[in-house]
């Protein structure tokens, strides 16, 4: 399993913040490829549907150690049943579209809404990601249109390819992270996430860990 | 009679219809038994007419017949000092004035208050709509309201109509008028006008206007007992002040009898009909007894069966029917309080010529008549308190078809809850809760037990068709029961009908409030009250919609703040007296507003209790117009601030979502030029059909179009020609065949809806042991060494995962056989379709696979509730196994299809994949796929015992027979269970087959019947058997079951239209609306798609609008085809609508002009709306 190059992680990770992190999207955008390019570094195009898949890793972003507790989920709207659930418990989200699948557009902005729906917010950590970029013949959004919906939706946007070798995979969820990160969130959760907070940190995290 | 028309739409009572008619001499001759044969139609209560305004009241004096006594000294003075020592029921708190303090109901008859309270539900798809209608209306609306208004005037002067009506204060009117935005508001404004009064001195409960239908279904048992007093003010003294009826002999009894005879025949009811009889005699007797009287007032009576009612529904939904049968000027409504649906003008024209035929005005004649004109929607759903439970229960049955008939249109109202969480439940009790949903008092959700532990994230979602009005939705948080302990139910949230039809469309957290006991107060009470100069007097009409079945028992207690400190009562129980032939006489001072205070009791127990069922006030000042008016019940205000002051202790808290939108559903032949449309895509070339307009309509919810689709096809039988199509055109998009139908098509969707439908049983049958098995012994499962519990082993759970998963997967891949055929038709089609592009067998399977195991079993497995497998959701530890279970699965069905080895994504899974990867699980796999899909024959017909489809505990009650004492229904308790082949009960769950007590084979019942509240029979050629279910959700669940499985077994069920309309769930219209809703709200995107094909297809730059699929440039004659299909669908939309239109305008007439708002939920402007959506040239 390749961590990220630089140094190890820490001994004590009760003390690193976890960010629980949540891809979604319509089925057979790829989400499960860019997880596994991510974690795994190793691209899959094989058929195996996801149910629901949970990578736990340290991982070093802007030079911090953090936890990444990516949730992989199933696309298909017939496991929609338990979205709301995961929804509920992620911190952040990452909006997986096709770029060779308008109905994925369609169903990532229908996501989107779901995620704030259930956050009951206006807007959530996610970050929008069109993927398949690699496969430029079969390519129905442009790089304008996936912008002109980020913007319509407010949210960062990336293009990204999980096929060897990969483009800006790590980037869609370093930056994810960020965005989790600089999310404005209320007091408990940043204590849950140990971004801020040093004293109760420890003692939440361990909690936390203890629950997962 | 006090009646007056423009009451009709806030006071409209079902209950009955008075009729003024002129009096006749020539029709004197006439048998009794004729009269008798007419009294059919109902007991008829015979009594005086009203006197006309400003003359005294009718003199009192008791009417022996009534069975009257005149009362007793003693007990008088006994019941006063009784009530001077007990809190009495007379102690009416709640003042319903406008003047009183904060909160007063009255600041809603303000017109910004109506304005507050649109009546109108959203059509289904229209939540974002705003409510507003065209200018055009306002105006229309408001002429109509003046020109009603004026005619009112001039009935006004007739003294036997009331002129309550008669426009005292016209900037009342003026607001009402310019606040008519819809037909209900211009309902409720005509209330507030037809109550003469100005809202400063109108000092009416407010909530008359707000007449909606409640349940009666609930017994008086379930009313609380509130207080215990003896009975020493029975009967005898309710008549102190019981008088009855100023009569004058006018006319012979025979004439009268012949007369009552004459008028239902005319009105209501064909000779020819027959019914079951009402009591022996009723009418003979209250013909004789109201012989001298010269007016007739009839009031339908709870007893009339409701075959009569069902019979003159049809008829009595639009105007005319009245007219129609009405000979010359005598039959004419007049009842302000009768909720025919005779339209306002033709009332007015007739009361115009009688006025005018009339020589002397103040000199009442005419009759009043029984008329059982009741609008359709509260019949079929309300039964009458005293009808045969299961007549009116098998009308609802047999409607097939669900919704209320409204003239051409059908109302199919949904009302969606999803409860989200439960926080800060009070009480240090972790016993489980359950919710528990309901329409006033009727019970329409009970979920699961939660346990109190877990409640902090639940996920509760129940759909209902709305059947019948309601006041309150109450979502109940009852502790469950345990042995020995009642549930306790701990709080609950209310939410208003008109509050629902709001934007509540997004998630809101709600504080419980206490359940109180007495807050179900429900129904209405229509009183007459006349004011005279130092006295009045008062008597009730009719009561409706009470929580109780028995209303003999009913007495109201009226108190006069001003005059004297005792209340008086009047006994207004009994069916001998219901019409109000009693009047209650008090004194009152002369000068100043008149406060009277009315509050219904009911006896129990011959007295020995007293229920309270609900109060009103009335504030009668000089503006006060005589006459009978419609009071909605109140609970008490005692029991209210009770309530509030437990509210600040905090119950907890409960985020839910509520979705309440109103379909409606025109007949079949309207839309039979899209049903036409929409067949016609599979017969031409794809591209240029209706269907894959629709499928490529932008931001479309496949899921929307995907159902409905599915029913119409099915219907005509072409569903599979259509699927093979649209696999065709996903395997041509599909550009790497590893996503091959895993992204969300039409194809998919549909496919879905499919197997969701015909197949629920097959999943039932197959997966439901497993899944029970694992929710009974919430065994750990967890193999994730980061996850795993203290004190669990891996290696034993690895175990227990793999014997549940083994036992799962041998009852997939041995389940072929009970696949239905139709699925597996359509399964085969699936991989013809494949097969033609792909040559390899495992992209076959794979398609196969993306269904049958992804979207079917795996995610059924992961989420059994979803699925109808399950009512609980499963605890978190009976959750992990399933996800497990359903990742396992969907390995090894992947593993089958795959081209390359998988790679293991989460280390800690890969012992048990590999485990369960072996061949002969692949084989197995792949051979259940083929076979499901019919490539390879079923090994051998499954011979294992049949899984129970559904079992519980159920209290038989079987007729004996036999002597004829042994007729005694003896209830027992029984372990009921249903397998594929028959419904069997034995003593115990335990017990094994010498234990069994019946059996009947599926084959042999005949029907199924739900019966009075949850019970239902099962009827075989040779017997029947009565059981009662724990409640009437869970009888209703046991009903539908037995049902499918009945037929199931049909042979009718082979073809897979046939099986579809089988399974009652082909609604075609219903489906067609869904279609022509979608059309409607993309109108616009289709007209630009037609307008960028108009463009002449030389024209080289492409048409950015236009999805892909119909650029079709290099083919002008698909492209013509498609302007054509284009053409078509918008012109069929834009004829629908139309039609749609009118018939809403018709009933939004039909809400304005008299019959009830009650019944009339709708008056959607989101019709209009679209009038300005969807414009375009026809």
């Amino acid at each position: 399993m390749a961590l990220s190059a630089k140094g190890r992680p820490p001994e004590d990770d009760s003390s690193l913040p976890k960010y629980r992190l949540v891809i979604i999207g319509g089925g057979g955008v790829g989400k499960s490829t860019l997880t596994i390019q991510f974690f795994q570094k190793q691209f899959v195009d094989y058929y195996d549907p996801t149910i629901e898949d949970q990578y736990i890793q340290h991982c070093e972003v802007d030079g911090q150690w953090i936890i990444m507790d990516v949730l992989d989920t199933a696309g298909q709207e017939e496991f929609s049943a338990m979205r709301e659930q995961y929804m509920r418990t992620g911190k952040g989200f990452m909006l997986v579209y096709s770029v060779c699948d308008r109905k994925s557009l369609e169903e990532a902005k229908r996501l989107y809404r779901q995620v704030l729906r259930v956050k009951d917010a206006t807007e959530a950590p996610i970050i929008l990601v069109a993927n398949k970029t690699d496969l430029v013949n079969q390519r129905v959004i442009s790089e304008q249109e996936g912008k002109t919906l980020a913007t319509e939706l407010r949210l960062p946007y990336i293009e990204t390819s999980a096929k060897d070798p990969p483009i800006n995979v790590d980037n869609a969820f370093h930056e994810l992270v960020r965005i989790v990160k600089s999310f404005p969130d209320d007091e408990a959760d940043l204590a849950d996430n140990g971004v801020k907070n040093a004293k109760q940190k420890g003692k939440k995290g361990k909690q936390k860990c203890a629950v997962m | 009679m006090s009646a007056h028309p423009t009451l009709g739409p806030s006071t409209s009572q079902k209950d009955q219809l008075t009729i003024e008619i002129e009096e006749s001499k020539d029709e004197k001759k006439e048998s009794t038994n004729d009269s008798t044969t007419k009294a059919h139609s109902g007991p008829t209560v015979l009594q005086s007419d009203c006197p006309p305004r400003g003359l005294p009241p009718p003199s009192p004096f008791s009417q022996s017949w009534s069975g009257a006594t005149f009362p007793r000294r003693n007990k008088e003075r006994a019941y006063k000092s009784i009530m001077a020592r007990r809190p009495s029921p007379l102690a009416v708190e709640r003042r319903m004035s406008p003047s009183g303090s904060a909160g007063s109901p009255i600041e809603e008859f303000t017109p910004e208050a109506l304005e507050k309270d649109p009546i109108p539900i959203l059509r289904r798809d229209s939540s974002t709509c705003s409510m507003d209608f065209g200018p055009e209306n306002d105006g229309d609306d408001e002429d109509e309201s003046r020109r009603e208004r004026n005619e009112c005037e001039d009935v006004s002067e007739l003294p036997c109509f009331s002129p309550i009506s008669s426009p005292i204060f016209p900037h009342k009117h003026k607001n009402s008028a310019q606040m008519s935005d819809d037909g209900s508001m211009i309902t409720l404004s005509e209330s507030v006008i037809s109550y003469g009064g100005r809202p400063g001195e109108l000092t009416i409960d407010d909530s008359c206007f707000d007449l909606l239908n409640t349940s009666t279904e609930n017994s008086a048992s379930n009313t609380p007992i509130e207080k215990v007093f003896p009975r020493i003010f029975g009967e005898d003294y309710s008549n102190v002040e019981t008088t009855t009826i100023n009569s004058e002999p006018t006319t012979s009894k025979k004439e009268e009898k012949e007369d009552i005879r004459r008028r239902c025949e005319s009105i209501c009811l064909p000779r020819s009909e027959t019914l079951p009889c009402p009591p022996d005699n009723t009418l003979m007797l209250r013909a004789k007894e109201s012989a001298r009287k010269i007016s007739v007032r009839s009031i339908r009576p709870s007893s009339v069966p409701s075959e009569a009612i069902l019979m003159s529904r049809e008829d009595s939904i639009f105007p005319g029917f009245l007219n129609e049968n009405n000979d010359g000027k005598e039959n004419e409504p007049s009842s302000g309080t009768s909720s025919s649906a005779i339209s306002i003008g033709e009332r007015k024209r007739s009361m115009r010529r009688k006025g005018s035929n009339e020589g002397n005005p103040l000199q009442p004649k005419g009759r009043i008549l029984p008329l059982q004109s009741i609008p359709a929607q509260t019949v079929l759903e309300k039964p009458n308190p005293l009808t045969p439970p299961e007549i009116a229960e098998r009308k609802i049955w047999s409607n097939s078809l669900p919704g209320r008939q409204v003239g051409d249109l059908r109302v199919i109202e949904m009302l969606r809850v999803k409860v989200f969480s439960l926080k800060g439940l009070r009480g240090a009790s972790q016993k489980p809760v359950y919710i528990l949903g309901k329409l006033d008092s009727r019970d329409v959700f009970q979920s699961a037990a939660i346990p109190k532990s877990s409640s902090e994230d639940i996920l509760e979602e129940f759909t209902y068709d709305v059947s019948s009005p309601f006041n309150h939705l109450h979502l109940v948080v009852v502790e469950a029961a345990r042995v020995g302990k009642p549930a306790r139910p701990i709080g609950r949230v209310s939410i208003k009908r008109k509050d629902l039809m709001k934007s509540l469309n997004k998630e809101q957290s709600f504080p419980l409030r206490v359940v109180s006991k007495f807050s179900d107060v429900q129904g209405q009470i229509c009183v007459d009250i006349r004011r005279m100069s130092n006295s009045f007097s008062l008597r009730v009409v009719d009561i409706s919609d009470l929580s109780i079945r028995d209303t003999s028992e009913l007495f109201l207690l009226v108190k006069c703040e001003e005059g004297a400190k005792e209340g008086k009562r009047l006994r207004i129980g009994g069916t001998s007296d219901r019409g109000g032939a009693r009047w209650l006489h008090m004194d009152c001072p002369r000068e100043g507003t008149l406060s009277i205070k009315m509050s219904l009791w009911n006896e129990l127990l011959k007295g020995l209790n007293t229920v309270f069922h609900g109060q009103v006030r009335v504030d009668v000042d000089d503006r006060w117009t005589n006459g009978s008016k419609w009071f909605y019940l109140r609970p008490k205000q005692s029991d209210q601030e009770k309530a509030a002051r437990k509210e600040q202790a905090g119950l907890g808290e409960m985020k839910l979502w509520v979705s309440y939108t109103a379909d409606h559903v025109l007949p079949l032949t309207t839309y039979q030029p899209l049903l036409n449309a929409l067949l016609a895509s599979t017969k031409n070339e794809y591209r240029a059909s209706t269907v894959a307009l629709l499928e490529h309509l932008p931001q479309l919810d496949l899921g929307a179009l995907g159902k409905p689709l599915v029913q119409i096809f099915a219907h005509s039988g072409d569903i599979r020609t259509l699927l093979q199509i649209l696999y065709q055109q996903e395997i041509t998009k599909c550009q790497d065949i590893n996503t091959l139908f895993r992204s969300q098509s039409l194809a998919s969707r549909m496919l879905f809806e499919l197997m969701k439908t015909y197949g629920h049983q097959y999943l039932h049958t197959t997966l439901k042991p497993v899944i029970d098995k694992i929710y009974s012994e919430r065994k750990s499962c967890e193999i994730d060494p980061s996850r795993i519990q203290n004190g669990d082993s891996l290696e034993k759970n690895t175990k227990t995962l793999l014997g549940y998963f083994s036992l799962c997967f041998d009852r997939i891949v041995e389940s072929s056989p009970r696949c239905p055929l139709s699925l597996r038709t359509i399964f085969a089609d699936l991989r013809k379709t494949v097969s033609q592009e792909a040559s390899e067998k495992k992209t076959e399977r794979l398609a196969q696979s993306s269904f049958l195991i992804m979207r079917f079993f795996a995610a059924a497995l992961l989420n059994p509730k979803s699925f109808g497998l399950k009512r609980e959701q499963p605890d978190s530890k009976v959750s992990r196994t399933l996800v497990l279970l359903s990742k396992v699965l969907q390995r090894v069905a992947n593993e089958c299809v795959a081209s390359h080895a998988l790679i293991i994504k989460e280390s800690w899974l890969e012992p048990i994949l590999k485990q369960v990867t072996n061949e002969e699980h692949k084989n197995a796999m792949v051979l259940f796929l083929d076979r499901v899909a019919l490539q390879i024959p079923d090994s051998q017909p499954i011979t294992d015992n049949l899984a129970a489809i559904k079992e519980g505990y159920l209290v038989e009650s079987r007729p004996r027979t036999g002597p004829r004492w042994s007729l005694i229904q003896q209830p027992k308790k029984r372990f009921v269970y249903l397998t594929e082949e028959s419904l069997c009960w034995q003593k115990s769950r335990r017990g094994g087959v010498l234990d069994q007590k019946g059996m009947m084979s599926l084959s042999s019942i005949e029907k199924v019947l739900p019966g009075e509240r949850a019970t239902f029979t099962v009827w075989t050629s040779e017997k029947q058997v009565g059981f009662e279910a724990a409640s009437a959700m869970e009888m209703k669940d046991w009903v539908t079951e037995i049902e499918r499985q009945r037929l199931r077994r049909d042979p009718k069920g082979a073809s897979l239209g046939e099986e579809l309309c089988v399974m009652g769930n082909a609604d075609v219209e219903r489906a067609l609306e869904e279609v022509h809703l979608l059309l409607v709200e993309h109108a616009d995107t289709l007209v630009q798609w037609r307008n960028a094909l108009e463009i002449p297809s030389t024209s080289q730059s492409s048409i950015p609008s236009l999805p892909h699929i119909f650029d079709l440039k290099e083919n002008p004659v698909t492209r013509q085809r498609l302007f054509a299909t284009l053409d078509t669908i918008l012109a069929v939309t834009y004829a629908i609508e139309t039609v749609h239109r009118e018939a809403v305008s018709k009933y939004m007439n039909h809400i304005r002009h008299g019959t009830g708002t009650r019944e009339n939920p709708i008056g959607d402007e989101n019709y209009l709306l679209l009038k300005r959506k969807f414009s375009m040239d026809p």
